[in-house]
């Protein structure tokens, strides 16, 4: 069975079957989108079950010709990196459309389909295993999208929306451009014209290609992200965007970039990653340390959330651009993590504000007498957003560090300022929303059946993470430390800390292309 | 199986914290109470056990590492969820659960008039566990999350009265100096599997002397760096600020863990590694320093403290400065001792004052109190009791335990000489503020205007824990005589690999002599000034205008902070969020917009809507074309 | 005539003249006119000019092909026209005036 193509057209049907519900029918166009996103759930479940977690390469792939005259195919697979995406996002959106089924919801029928096309476009990025169909997902999750924020929004929602959709896509043409040099490139040196990422892998691209690729391609992971300074989109169209969007940017959505620096970026350019290293590194700490202090200072508490998330993405940047086995196995963990967690947080700030009325940070106080439910659920999600020790974030962040430390000390040291100011302003969301003087009506508040739906099994699964962080972690050491391999070469890291074989591509035994100078020991050729 | 015991122990009070936690509706208070206690109290039971199975053991066979699962594996870095049970835990485990069970026990009757009784017990059950985990931890990851759940479980007793700011900024403060003290130890971690590759106590100790040099840089800055997250739990200069703000928590907390246990976890910290600070005399000597000047530099504050609680508050900060300094200058079965006594004496004062302050319906300010020995005649026996042990006479516990850090202090060189000094002459402030607090209390007339309730002696449930920690402050200290017996440094023997200081009997005559000395001056200064002539304290009150100041200004620290650190980030913030924001990267992304939009513009013009210039364009684009190919050609 | 067959009567260039002659007046026509029905008149104008060309170079060359295309292009001009004057006739229920410079509602 093609399970990872199954589980990107699932959600896709999902969305078209809306075409079939008779306007106006809510009810019925609910159930449709539950229906396809427990199916998609399912199918993550089966992938999970047949996952290999000790083979590094791709699994489960699903390759079907499409254009093959011009190197285009249809190749799906899995690996360690995108499994546990592929499970956050299916995951995620189940919990999106619950939320949104349960809620009342404007125009249902639009809405859960467009829900369920961003499902589709983000389960087949994680997913695709050839450049051209990375680029094509890329871009197609940005059209749900931008009707979501620009049909459902709340103030601004139009300039949010023209700004993110046009800025993103200046990133995405230029990496739009590289992907076909890189392609024209490859096949000078391999004599093979592909977009098959695992194909690519290990070309010898001379020290001025990589670096150029690289930074064309990370300028459009950059933008996605996002990294400091490319974030500006970010405030606008995270308060702009009805909550339940927000947490799917900020979940879900935000992994698509990082997923591409680690997909694509150091195995294809490990010469250029190494280039780029340090400046992504700085970027990132000033984004660690910038989005705390935003955030320490926000208005709104979106904002707070928002401009925290730019900083947990600054970890997870350091951990991948660090090319360290470790670092790099908590960034993937803090990528789950904060998909997690940035869920529940967005989904708390969404109960508070939708119920009482208030967005800014000190708009509500006192709620915790009302509702001490709500307020031992908050506090377990500050935690685990501040990355406490024995929380799940907690994981991810300390070995990101750790293995940066090992690599660049002085970055580690920097980055942890923001956790000291991550405890600052969570504490402050989390004490003036919930602490004070008893005026706040709590009970209003309050969590109820629904919520629960919604917030247990987030908490459960940062449970889970907290406990036994090596059952994530464990799938994805193979594909991981292959991965990062060549970028560790390039860095000439000690040979005790690589831990896989690069293979060279062409292969050294590999006949010679038309053109090239003649090997010496064949002779003069007739 | 004795490992597996102590998992139970483990399990208990964070299985009371969840089922109280969980339970559906408010629980009557009765089966509270059971839950509450109970698992404290049987953990202390099976604690005991423990105890006692270990002491029939030889001594090399004290110790025992057991794993529950790998907690993850990262090829080239392994940890496993496993806790060490030996001599120094077996200590900390009995400190933990058997004054917890009393304090549990004590608060039944503290917080009845509090509606959030539940609450109380699950986030005191959850403080036993996170404790308990803090000193099990068989490796530094561990350890480190017991010590931030520790931090949460006190962030949240002291925000406990969660409807008053103060409690709720004491809080917050206690949180984040306690997340600066994580971020010590987590660097100090980081270095360590930089260096050794590992995080597991036994291999890190096992490894260190070889790998790392004595006295090399690495070795000095993981020593430095693990003080950092000492001096933040147990509120050492410069990070002690938060300490006496946290007894905006109800007072069994205070008593619990800003006195007889969390704020010590430093203290086991420095000892449980003593490798490491072995290697790093540099470090060591700087730990020592901040112990002395922190154990100075609050006594002094503590001399005009209005605040019963605020007294005690400073007066633990002082008592853990002697056991910082202690272990610093190597002294590490002194520090423990002292660990010891101290959780009896201090947790029996702030038990004895919650009783007071019970008594006066919540009054904690010394001026509205006194004369209070006839109507508290038990309590003010207790405190009694513990202002004798903690100023150090004999032959109460503070006395042995205070002696033995001077003397080793004594016989540590020039530096450790110094330092003793200082010790001495704050055992004598301490022997007068702790009086100046009995007397202003027990002494004198009563308050103008009466008490805010008349003080009515509490419970069995209140008075029965007092009463025992009031025995266990008068003898604790004969675990450790100088010249007879050494109970403690022989069980701690197999925990301190490096050669633990013991003073000579020339060093503990004259430190003997000399702290008894300037005890009695301090408590006799103290009858002067509070029990003989109550008068006499505003006539020196005024006499003292700016030293005064400085003290009930707490050395300004705060307002240093404030200052240097707060506000600056504050401004930054602002700086960022209205300065940079809007303009800086908002520019790029408007630029990028306005750019495509001005562009569009720009060709839109060419689409004019009239045939004819459609029709010029196509002839234009022919003639091109055929420029080109003639050109071309 | 240095390839192909030989070529009796009238020779390929006069053909090409008369054919960009009439495509040049097509295209004069086309630009200076504002009535539609003329513009359509005009257009037709060139198209059967390039309709020449491809006959007189299909007689040239002695292949069918040009005439085939010739054919494809009438049915094209004759669908075009329908279209076209369909439009016409749409404008001209709607508004009175026939001046294609009015039209212009798609205009940047």
């Amino acid at each position: 069975m093609p399970w990872i193509s199954l589980l990107v057209l699932v959600p896709l049907l999902g969305a078209m079957s809306m075409f079939a519900v008779p306007e106006g029918n809510g009810t019925q166009a609910r159930i449709h989108a539950l229906v396809a996103a427990l199916g998609a759930v399912a199918l993550v479940v089966v992938v999970i079950a047949k996952f290999d977690r000790d083979a590094g390469g791709p699994q489960m792939v699903d390759r079907q010709s499409w254009a093959s005259e011009v190197g285009l195919s249809w190749t799906m697979w899995v690996d360690g990196i995108s499994l546990w995406l592929l499970v956050l996002t299916a995951g995620i959106f189940l919990l999106a459309i619950v939320a949104s089924c349960w809620g009342p919801c404007d125009r249902p029928r639009a809405y859960l389909g467009l829900l369920l096309l961003a499902e589709a476009g983000l389960l087949g990025l994680f997913s695709a295993g050839d450049l051209v169909l990375f680029y094509v997902f890329w871009e197609a999750m940005l059209v749900p999208f931008y009707f979501l924020i620009g049909i459902w929004g709340g103030r601004d929602r139009r300039q949010a929306t023209l700004q993110f959709v046009i800025y993103t896509m200046v990133g995405s043409l230029i990496m739009l451009v590289a992907i076909l040099a890189t392609a024209y490139i490859a096949r000078d040196v391999t004599g093979q014209f592909t977009f098959d990422i695992d194909q690519l892998r290990g070309v010898a691209f001379t020290k001025n290609q990589s670096t150029l690729l690289f930074g064309a391609f990370s300028l459009a992971f950059a933008i996605k992200l996002p990294l400091w300074p490319f974030h500006s989109w970010l405030p606008r169209a995270y308060s702009a965007a009805p909550i339940v969007v927000t947490a799917l940017l900020a979940a879900v959505m935000s992994k698509a970039g990082v997923y591409g620096l680690l997909r694509i970026g150091l195995p294809l350019f490990p010469e250029g990653a190494d280039y780029f290293a340090v400046p992504l590194i700085v970027l990132a700490l000033v984004g660690i340390v910038y989005g705390s202090l935003v955030a320490w200072r926000a208005p709104t508490m979106r904002l707070l959330v928002g401009y925290s998330s730019l900083a947990h993405l600054g970890f997870v940047v350091l951990g991948i651009m660090a090319f360290d086995t470790q670092a790099a196995q908590g960034a993937v963990l803090q990528m789950v993590n904060h998909g997690v967690v940035v869920a529940a947080a967005f989904g708390i700030v969404g109960i508070i504000s939708l119920r009482s009325g208030a967005e800014n940070v000190d708009g509500v106080r006192g709620l915790a007498a009302g509702a001490p439910r709500l307020a031992a659920v908050f506090l377990i999600v500050a935690m685990a957003s501040l990355a406490m020790p024995g929380t799940n974030s907690f994981v991810g962040e300390f070995f990101i560090l750790t293995g940066t430390f090992r690599q660049h000390a002085w970055a580690a040291a920097i980055a942890t300022i923001g956790i000291v100011y991550a405890a600052v302003y969570m504490l402050r969301l989390y004490q003036t929303a919930m602490n004070g003087p008893r005026e706040g009506d709590g009970r209003r508040v309050e969590l109820r059946a629904p919520d629960y739906l919604m917030m247990l099994p987030l908490v459960a699964v940062m449970g889970l993470i907290a406990l036994w962080p090596a059952g994530i972690v464990g799938a994805t050491t193979t594909t991981l430390n292959r991965t990062i391999a060549p970028a560790q070469v390039a860095a000439e890291r000690p040979a005790a800390q690589i831990l896989a074989t690069v293979v060279a591509n062409p292969p050294a035994n590999a006949l010679p292309l038309p053109g090239d100078p003649a090997p010496a020991t064949q002779g003069a050729t007739p | 199986m004795i490992a597996n015991l102590a998992w139970v122990v483990l399990a208990l009070p964070l299985l009371g914290c969840i089922v109280l936690g969980l339970f559906p509706n408010e629980p009557s208070r009765a089966l509270t109470r059971v839950i509450g206690v109970g698992s404290v109290a049987v953990a202390f039971g099976l604690v005991a056990v423990i105890f006692a199975t270990l002491l029939g053991r030889d001594t090399e066979d004290r110790s025992e590492t057991s794993v529950l699962w790998n907690w993850i594996d990262l090829g080239d870095l392994r940890v496993d969820l496993a806790i060490l049970v030996d001599p120094l835990s077996v200590l900390m485990m009995l400190v933990i659960t058997g004054v917890g069970a009393l304090i549990v026990l004590y608060s039944t009757e503290y917080m009845e008039h509090d509606r959030d009784y539940r609450r109380f017990f699950a986030e005191m059950d959850f403080f036993v566990f996170a404790m308990l985990l803090l000193v099990l931890a068989a490796n530094f990851v561990f350890l480190i999350v017991g010590w931030a759940l520790v931090g949460l479980a006190s962030y949240l007793l002291i925000g406990f009265y969660y409807d008053r700011p103060s409690a709720v900024a004491a809080a917050k403060k206690a949180f984040v100096v306690n997340v600066i003290g994580d971020v010590g130890l987590v660097l100090a971690a980081f270095l360590l599997v930089r260096e050794l590759g590992t995080l597991d106590y036994a291999q890190v100790f096992a490894a260190a002397p070889g790998q790392i040099g004595l006295g090399s840089g690495p070795a000095e800055l993981i020593a430095l760096l693990l003080f950092v997250g000492c001096a933040a739990k147990s509120g050492q200069i410069p990070l002690h600020s938060w300490l006496p703000d946290a007894m905006e928590g109800p007072t069994p907390v205070s008593a619990l863990i800003h006195a007889a246990t969390m704020v010590t976890a430093g203290v086991y910290l420095i000892v449980r590694c003593n490798v490491l600070f072995a290697l790093a005399p540099h470090a060591s000597d700087v730990v020592a320093i901040t112990g002395a000047l922190t154990l100075f530099v609050a006594a002094t504050i503590a001399l005009v403290q209005e605040d019963i609680k605020r007294v005690l508050a400073w007066s633990t900060v002082s008592q853990i400065g002697y056991m910082i300094m202690a272990a610093g200058l190597g002294a590490y079965s002194g520090a423990m001792f002292h660990f010891l006594t101290h959780a009896f004496f201090k947790a029996l004062l702030f038990l004895g004052a919650g009783i007071v302050i019970h008594a006066l319906a919540g009054q904690q300010s010394l001026n509205r109190m006194g004369g209070l020995r006839t109507h508290l005649k038990f309590v003010y026996v207790a405190m009694a009791v513990g202002c004798l042990a903690i100023a150090g006479v004999p032959p109460f516990s503070g006395f042995f335990s205070k002696d033995d850090i001077i003397a080793s202090a004594f016989a540590a060189g020039d530096l450790g000489v110094a330092l003793g000094i200082v010790a001495v002459i704050a055992a004598g402030l301490t022997a007068f503020y702790m009086f100046r607090m009995l007397f202003r209390a027990f002494w004198g007339p009563e308050p103008e205007g009466g008490y805010d309730q008349h003080p009515h002696p509490s419970r069995w449930t209140m008075s029965a824990p007092v009463g025992l920690l009031a025995v266990l402050a008068a003898v604790g200290g004969l675990l450790q005589i100088p010249a007879g017996w050494s109970v403690l440094r022989d069980w701690l023997e197999p925990a301190i690999t490096v050669a633990d200081l013991e003073p000579s009997h020339t060093n503990e005559l004259i430190a003997s002599v000399l702290s008894v000395s300037v005890a009695l001056l301090g408590i006799g200064v103290a009858y002067w000034m509070f029990a003989a002539g109550p008068a006499r304290r505003l006539a020196y009150a005024d006499r003292f205008v700016t030293v005064r100041g400085l003290l009930l200004d707490q050395w300004r620290f705060d307002q240093v902070y404030e200052a240097a650190v707060i506000q600056p980030g504050r401004d930054l913030g602002d700086a960022a969020l209205h300065g940079f924001e809007p303009s800086g990267s908002q520019g790029l992304v408007n630029s990028a917009t306005s750019l495509s939009a001005s562009a569009s513009r720009g060709l839109s013009r060419i689409e004019n809507g009239l045939v004819r210039g459609y029709v010029f364009a196509v002839v234009l684009g022919t003639a091109l074309v055929g420029i080109v190919i003639v050109l071309g050609r | 005539m240095t390839t192909g067959a030989s070529m009796t009567g009238v020779p390929l260039s006069l053909y090409l003249a008369v054919s960009g002659a009439m495509f040049l007046l097509g295209l004069i026509g086309v630009m200076t006119r504002r009535n539609p029905l003329l513009l359509l008149l005009a257009v037709e104008l060139m198209l059967n000019s390039a309709n020449l060309a491809l006959v007189g170079f299909s007689r040239y060359w002695n292949v069918v092909d040009g005439q085939i295309f010739a054919l494809v292009v009438m049915v094209v001009a004759a669908s075009e026209v329908v279209i076209g004057l369909g439009l016409v006739v749409a404008v001209f229920r709607q508004r009175l005036a026939l001046n294609v410079d009015g039209m212009s509602e798609l205009r940047g």
